[in-house]
């Protein structure tokens, strides 16, 4: 187990944003959480990474690194993401890709992957995690020199998921990362969700394209209204009726 | 209902409303009297205020009108002005001048000083409000600056041994008329289309913009009235303290007045009010302790900004609807309106070998489109192909490096946004651009429009045509939000809103300008599957309804398809493709730059 969410609830004032909702997710799985808009997604992407404060229940981590840089012991430590601020959680190896990439538009796009490796020392592998980064996504390595915010929407997605795959999280949480990409792109997303799973990282995503989810995802979760209505194997929600109604469009 | 019964059931609704607003007005009048009264009364029998505490609500008074009146530009508008000393000093000047050098009337006097410190913010606004942020606080600095050292330098004024002996004609009764008035006149202009334009401004410089609000000229209105009020209390500060010199109107008297309004809350002039009273009386209170005052008084600043960081106030007003006092706007009633006219089938946009060229890339290239009345056309292609750049080029938010556009057989290759979209153009943005602190209701309000809209003075006096219209403005504006399915959340922040309603907001907002084109970019992005079979039939309602020309970028092919009767495919800023949906499905180069193998 790498994140167990148990009964947690979040208010926004008065709105009660999640009702009590309990998931987890494993080392290495890809989770992904579907639902329309709304239903609270992003909430929980936030409450994990701990932009958000939850107002009940409880969190557990086991960080595979105890904190710094990257311990190669293997030994889990078990924190609660709810009690520490969200750069401490970076540290721990969770990293969020934000919803609207949120990329900072005056900074090159260099600056911007340095950023997301703010807290490392490694210098020489951050090297590697650069060119690996380059090689997800070649369009970066041609600008890596321009603004941000010069970059077509697509790119500055791309430049949000290798931003947040600079810091080397245990735990990527990704928020709609095909939203406003083209056809083509949004499968070349997709691919590179697999291919950074298969270098080790979980992942919990969150997306409206619930089709593309499923496919790519181990298991996942259905949220509607603050609570989760389904939950299962992404191959079995995908022949849910219910499922195929709500979010496939019943292709 | 006949039209002539439309335009009697119209004329009793406005004499109802015009009826209640002077009842609204003679209970303001009626309160500030009351309220003077009380003041005096209070003095005479030395209940509470003697001489002394009198003399200290004068100050109050001014700080009051100087406060107000840079909320207005500051909080309201969003302009960071750091010179309002300087308009201060030319009131204070020019007041003095008139009535010891000339032996003007005091009243005349007070009115010449705030014209001249308008006229002064006329000079200064035209060049800098061009500006913004931290180069506009800056250029006002050097405005301030500059007025000092020119009076300094002026011997018919005492330069820098000042001006002695000035009447004291300063009374409790000028500063306290002259301190409502402003809160008052200040207020009626923030509840009008004007008001709501500035804050538009402030929000979403870009979005107001486009939807028809000229920013330059509504900064300079606002920039010009408060530097009028700021001139006045100039005159009456001059007029009560009977000696002034240059080093009284420095740059720390424009730091006072900021202190008051981020204290008061940015954007509130209740808090305004309530500051201008906490940090005049504050170091008043705290002279027992002598030395150490200004350190407890600053001490209690930043204790007060730690506590309440957005000021005692926000942005919330005391209002009369907490008092049961309500002005209420009738409830809308249900039916039809006549909204859009179709003149045959002509080109309604036309571009012809439009380029746009970034630096040395060429982010469009030779693009040419006619959009005929009533298509409604899709713009699909990578990302990265320059789509985005066709709308702000068609919009005015960029000026094609080439080429020209035309909107209706006019040229507006180089017209500002907001003239275009007066002209009928309206757009959604494709990361959402909404007026996101204020309410649904405000954001299509600040978009609508009248034939003949109101002028400025009848805002400020909430006179002539400012009720009946505001009162057809808010109707209309609720109708808006009934068919776009928001009119149970028309008091909600729009930024709270769930992503879906912002985008049908946006949406809702761009119709109530009353445009003849409609813009869409990538208003599918982040619905799910039904969400987008909502917005579909939403859009194909809507183009129906208002007999618009609708052009779109999207990514969902699935809408797209559907919904298109033509689609354009831009790659690389080059238009690939051109045809039905049929034939782009069809296209090999399409195939190969966009949809990928084996879609749709």
């Amino acid at each position: 187990m790498l994140l167990d969410v148990q009964n947690l609830h979040v208010h926004y004032g008065a709105i009660h944003a999640l009702k009590g909702i309990s998931f987890n997710v494993d080392r290495g799985e890809i989770v992904t959480l579907i639902g329309a808009n709304g239903a609270g997604k992003s909430t929980v992407l936030r409450t994990i990474s701990g932009l958000i404060r939850p107002t009940d229940g409880s969190m557990s981590y086991w960080a595979p690194r105890a904190g710094g840089s990257a311990d190669a012991s293997g030994a889990a430590r078990q924190v609660n993401p709810c009690s520490l601020p969200a750069h401490k959680l970076v540290d721990l190896g969770i990293s969020q890709v934000p919803e609207g990439r949120r990329i900072f538009p005056n900074l090159t796009v260099m600056d911007n992957l340095e950023l997301g490796a703010y807290l490392r020392r490694d210098k020489a592998e951050m090297k590697r995690d650069f060119e690996m980064v380059f090689e997800l996504f070649p369009r970066l390595k041609e600008r890596r020199a321009q603004a941000a915010g010069t970059l077509s929407g697509g790119e500055q997605q791309m430049l949000a998921m290798g931003r947040g795959l600079m810091s080397r999280p245990d735990l990527l949480l990704l928020d709609e990362p095909s939203m406003g990409l083209a056809p083509l792109l949004v499968k070349e997303i997709f691919q590179v969700i697999v291919r950074i799973n298969q270098s080790g990282t979980a992942i919990l995503l969150v997306e409206q394209n619930a089709s593309m989810a499923l496919a790519v995802a181990q298991r996942a979760y259905v949220l509607e209204t603050g609570s989760i209505a389904l939950e299962g194997s992404a191959a079995e929600l995908a022949k849910d009726p219910r499922v195929q109604a709500a979010y496939l469009g019943s292709a | 209902m006949t039209k002539e019964e439309t335009t009697d059931a119209k004329r009793t609704m406005a004499m109802a409303i015009d009826r209640k607003s002077l009842a609204r007005a003679a209970v303001i009048l009626g309160g500030l009297a009351a309220g003077y009264f009380l003041v005096v009364a209070l003095h005479r029998a030395e209940i509470l205020i003697n001489d002394y505490y009198l003399q200290i609500l004068i100050w109050v008074g001014i700080n009051v009108i100087m406060g107000v009146s840079l909320n207005l530009i500051n909080g309201f508008t969003g302009q960071f002005s750091l010179g309002h000393a300087g308009f201060m000093a030319i009131g204070a000047y020019v007041a003095a001048s008139m009535t010891k050098l000339m032996g003007m009337p005091f009243a005349l006097a007070l009115l010449a000083g705030g014209i001249a410190a308008a006229a002064g913010g006329l000079v200064v606004g035209i060049p800098t409000l061009r500006l913004a942020g931290d180069y506009l606080a800056i250029a006002t600095l050097g405005f301030g600056e500059i007025i000092r050292v020119i009076i300094l330098n002026l011997d018919v004024v005492g330069g820098p041994r000042g001006l002695p002996g000035i009447p004291a004609h300063t009374t409790f009764l000028w500063v306290y008329a002259i301190a409502a008035a402003t809160v008052v006149v200040v207020r009626n202009l923030i509840w009008s289309r004007q008001g709501r334009a500035l804050v538009a401004i402030r929000e979403d410089e870009t979005a107001a913009e486009t939807m028809g609000v000229d920013t330059t000229r509504n900064k300079i209105m606002a920039f010009v009235v408060g530097a009028f009020f700021a001139g006045v209390a100039g005159g009456l500060y001059a007029h009560k303290i009977t000696f002034i010199d240059p080093s009284q109107f420095d740059f720390m008297k424009s730091v006072e007045a900021l202190v008051i309004i981020v204290l008061g809350g940015l954007g509130s002039i209740t808090g305004t009010v309530m500051a201008a009273f906490v940090v005049t009386f504050l170091p008043e209170v705290l002279r027992a302790f002598a030395d150490y005052r200004m350190i407890i008084y600053s001490l209690m600043l930043i204790l007060m900004m730690l506590y309440r960081p957005r000021g005692l106030m926000g942005t919330a007003e005391f209002s009369f609807r907490q008092l049961g006092l309500a002005d209420r706007r009738p409830v809308p009633d249900k039916g039809g309106q006549a909204v859009g006219r179709s003149d045959g089938p002509p080109p309604v946009l036309e571009t012809r070998r439009v380029c746009m060229d970034f630096g040395g890339l060429r982010a469009v290239s030779d693009f040419n489109m006619t959009l005929r009345q009533g298509e409604l056309v899709g713009l699909i292609g990578p990302n990265g192909a320059g789509k985005t750049t066709v709308f702000n080029m068609l919009t005015g938010l960029a000026e094609a490096t080439s080429g020209r556009v035309y909107f209706m057989g006019e040229d507006i290759t180089k017209r500002r946004p907001s003239e275009i979209n007066d002209m009928g153009v309206a757009r959604t943005f494709q990361n959402i651009r909404l007026f996101s602190n204020l309410s649904v209701l405000d954001n299509v309000r600040i978009a609508f429009r009248g034939e003949r809209p109101y002028s400025m003075a009848e805002a400020l006096l909430r006179a002539g045509r400012y009720s009946p219209q505001e009162d057809q403005i808010y109707r209309k504006s609720m109708e808006f939000l009934r068919l776009f399915g928001l009119e149970d959340r028309a008091s909600e922040i729009a930024s709270k809103l769930p992503y879906g309603a912002q985008r049908r907001l946006e949406m809702a907002r761009a119709l109530a300008t009353r445009p003849k084109l409609l813009l869409l970019d990538e208003p599918a992005a982040g619905m799910n599957p039904q969400e987008t079979q909502e917005l579909l039939e939403l859009i194909r309602w809507i183009h129906e309804r208002f007999d618009l020309t609708v052009l779109l970028i999207e990514h969902d092919m699935n809408l797209v398809m559907k919904l298109c009767q033509r689609i354009i495919v831009l790659d690389y800023g080059l238009t690939i493709a051109d045809g039905s949906p049929a034939e782009i499905v069809k296209n090999r180069r399409v195939i190969e730059a966009y949809l990928g193998e084996e879609a749709v």
